[in-house]
């Protein structure tokens, strides 16, 4: 009789059980700080964002060419960055990893930065329209704007290595820093990360 | 024996809940009407009526295919940033559906596999990235485009191995005479993508890399012969340097597959499964699950059972019939051709039959036999064909379908089994009588209404690929894709109006007609 009950609240439990299975599914948000690693997916994020930028500035202002254009033309090199191309496999959003490239090199307070050719058109466009309606005082100069010495460019790639549930994911950043006038490329560096990603067969 | 009978109760009336749940079968209902609305390009129209039938026909189990089919409604409606949207979503779902919930993995062993959820078919996962392409391509986003086409190929490498490890975790058994393969999938090379990916790489110039495209497009043909059964497109011309501009054409038709049930019959001998496509068994005898008149001797104790489908061994062997005199052979044709497969299944006894349903691809075929393409209201070229969607959509599902087969045989016989058990002991607790039969009724009908294939399937793929290429003079030109039908009946006009054709570049024209 009691084995009799326990089997009934056995069929109970589980026809209970996915009766709720279908129902939706509840969200909790959590805030957490935006230095914090947190891995998600496995894809390239904020995190690989903010320390490739990191790095690869770092190696950057710590070489000689910062000197040596400062000894030749005392003042500091005025830097413009290029196009980031993304050769890889995911969509990452070049334009967040170029403003961390950009705030780790004016934050390291050894070169000038000008604006990209994106922003100088709109910027550009603000100028023209100050020559007609902006007071003499204010508008600001044509033909005024600071030339960049050197240009950095780069790509992002990735190579997938993938067995089912299971990737070993190779980014590789490359960046490069070319003189403007000259062609000549002054620095060359690469940063790679390198991720084992696993994900589960079967959950309850 | 009270407690078999409380227990074989509790698993009829578990069922009968849960057959009252609609979503343990696949609807259809929302597409009623669609395939007339694609006919005449209303995609606005054909948007609305998947969006407003969302919350009734496309549950969260169903997310995938909701993403794939309005993803491609928008994308045939020039809406590409919201195509790539949801085609981005079905991808990350596709992705995140891997991890299989076990909860639903089980209540697919008691019902059917509509309560798992849709995790996408392989060339589903595949063609997506080849919208999306199309998509960021149409949005001026080329490096965007590139990633898509690089992730068909990690995807088309992946595809085999994962196969390959399906089959072996199915084989468990011990002392089993026979392996349990599944379908091997020979496609690995999308001919489609490769296109895509050499035009794309010739427009940087990387002329390289389009050559190992090229060389991989004509691999399709070398290794996927039942893939490509058609002839490979002329593109001698692709990879030599012209003075002129390129005007690439790239058009879809008709529909890919849809999935379809068919029923058959399970009739036991000793030990033995009899796959058939009729009810009648090769006895002679003639009678299913849900005749009720009649009771079948269930002489098999619950434990035995149980314990017999744990310890099962799982062959599947082909049926080659003995070699008879001609006059034997007449008279055994006809059950020989009802006969599919005999499967070895120790402990199950002689004399019952079962009806089950399987899932199929069913070919949605496309009046269009040939397209001509005019520049200038000049007769320039007629297309040919570069991939056939539904021939991958075939060769991906063989993959799965023996597991499918294997599990809904398993399926129907331990259900099937488990109801003519509790009609007997519904029939010696009721004494018979309308009781009886009432009870023997709900069994019947409990088990029937949890039996269906799972036809989930997205809707809105094309069935085919065709390309071609047309030099001319760079400026502006205004191209026609015309359909024509065998016949050479003009089926529709596809105006694409004036572009401008640039010598540096891509020039790609993308045009469809889904009949």
């Amino acid at each position: 009789m009691k084995k009799n009950k326990v089997l009934l609240v056995g069929v109970l439990f589980i026809t209970i059980f996915m009766i709720v299975s279908c129902g939706p599914s509840t969200r909790t948000v959590t805030r957490v700080s935006v230095d914090e690693v947190q891995d998600l997916s496995g894809r390239w994020n904020d995190t690989d964002s903010r320390l490739v930028a990191e790095q690869m500035i770092r190696g950057l202002i710590s070489r000689s060419w910062i000197n040596d254009f400062v000894m030749e033309n005392d003042r500091k090199p005025v830097v413009v960055v290029g196009a980031v191309r993304n050769l890889s496999s995911e969509h990452i959003q070049t334009g967040t990893f170029v403003k961390d490239i950009e705030r780790e090199f004016i934050n390291s307070g050894k070169v000038k930065f000008v604006a990209t050719s994106e922003e100088r058109k709109e910027v550009r466009d603000e100028r023209l329209e100050q020559q007609s309606y902006a007071s003499d005082e204010t508008a600001k100069r044509l033909a005024a704007e600071t030339g960049a010495d050197f240009m950095l460019k780069g790509s992002i790639k990735t190579h997938i290595d993938a067995i089912e549930g299971k990737q070993i994911k190779f980014y590789q950043v490359d960046m490069e820093l070319i003189n403007v006038e000259t062609n000549e490329k002054i620095w060359m560096d690469s940063k790679k990360i390198k991720k084992f990603v696993k994900q589960k067969k079967a959950k309850w | 024996m009270k407690r078999i009978f409380i227990f074989l109760t509790a698993f009829i009336f578990l069922l009968g809940i849960i057959s009252g749940c609609a979503s343990m079968k696949t609807s259809k209902k929302q597409f009623s009407g669609i395939n007339k609305k694609l006919e005449i390009r209303d995609f606005a129209g054909a948007i609305s009526q998947i969006e407003s039938s969302k919350d009734k026909f496309y549950k969260e189990k169903e997310k995938v295919l909701y993403y794939l089919d309005i993803g491609m409604l928008y994308h045939y409606n020039r809406e590409y940033k919201k195509s790539n949207e949801f085609l981005e979503k079905a991808e990350f779902a596709i992705e995140e559906l891997y991890t299989k919930s076990i909860s639903k993995a089980a209540v697919s062993l008691l019902l059917n596999d509509n309560a798992m959820d849709y995790s996408g078919e392989d060339y589903e996962d595949i063609y997506l990235n080849v919208f999306k392409a199309l998509n960021y391509l149409e949005l001026d986003k080329f490096d965007e485009a590139f990633v898509e086409i690089r992730r068909i190929n990690n995807k088309l490498s992946v595809l085999e191995d994962k196969h390959v490890k399906m089959a072996n975790q199915f084989n468990l058994s011990k002392d089993k005479t026979n392996e349990f393969k599944t379908g091997k999938s020979k496609f690995h090379n999308s001919a489609l993508g490769r296109y895509l990916s050499l035009i794309l790489y010739r427009a940087e110039g990387k002329m390289d890399d389009a050559r190992i495209d090229m060389n991989k497009i004509r691999d399709s043909w070398e290794l996927q012969k039942h893939i490509c059964d058609f002839e490979i497109p002329e593109m001698d011309n692709y990879l030599n340097r012209t003075d002129k501009a390129r005007i690439d054409i790239l058009s879809f038709i008709g529909k890919s597959p849809d999935k379809k049930a068919k029923t058959l019959y399970i009739h036991t001998e000793t030990d033995v499964l009899i796959i058939a496509t009729t009810k009648e068994a090769p006895d002679g005898t003639k009678k299913s699950v849900g005749d009720t008149g009649e009771l079948v001797d269930a002489t098999v104790e619950m434990v035995d059972l149980t314990k017999d489908f744990a310890n099962s061994v799982i062959d599947i062997i082909p049926f080659k019939p003995k070699k008879k005199k001609k006059e034997e052979a007449k008279i055994e044709e006809d059950k020989i051709e009802a006969t599919l497969d005999i499967i070895n299944w120790p402990g199950v006894q002689k004399g019952y039959h079962f009806k089950f349903q399987l899932p199929y691809m069913d070919m949605r075929k496309s009046q269009v036999a040939k397209i001509k393409v005019f520049v200038d209201d000049k007769l320039k070229l007629e297309l040919e064909p570069i991939e056939s969607v539904e021939n991958v959509a075939l060769e991906t599902y063989k993959v799965k379908e023996p597991l499918i087969y294997l599990k809904t045989i398993t399926r129907s016989v331990v259900k099937g089994l488990l109801s003519e058990k509790a009609k007997v002991e519904m029939e010696k607790q009721t004494g018979g009588g309308y009781l009886g039969l009432a009870s023997r009724l709900a069994t019947d009908v409990a088990v029937d209404a949890t039996e269906n294939a799972d036809l989930r399937i997205s809707r809105f793929f094309p069935a085919k690929a065709l390309i071609g290429e047309i030099e001319v003079e760079p400026g502006i030109h205004n191209i026609k894709v015309e359909y024509y039908s065998k016949k050479g009946t003009l089926l529709f006009i596809d105006d694409i109006g004036e572009k401008e054709i640039s010598k540096s570049g891509l020039n790609l024209i993308e045009s469809f007609y889904l009949d």
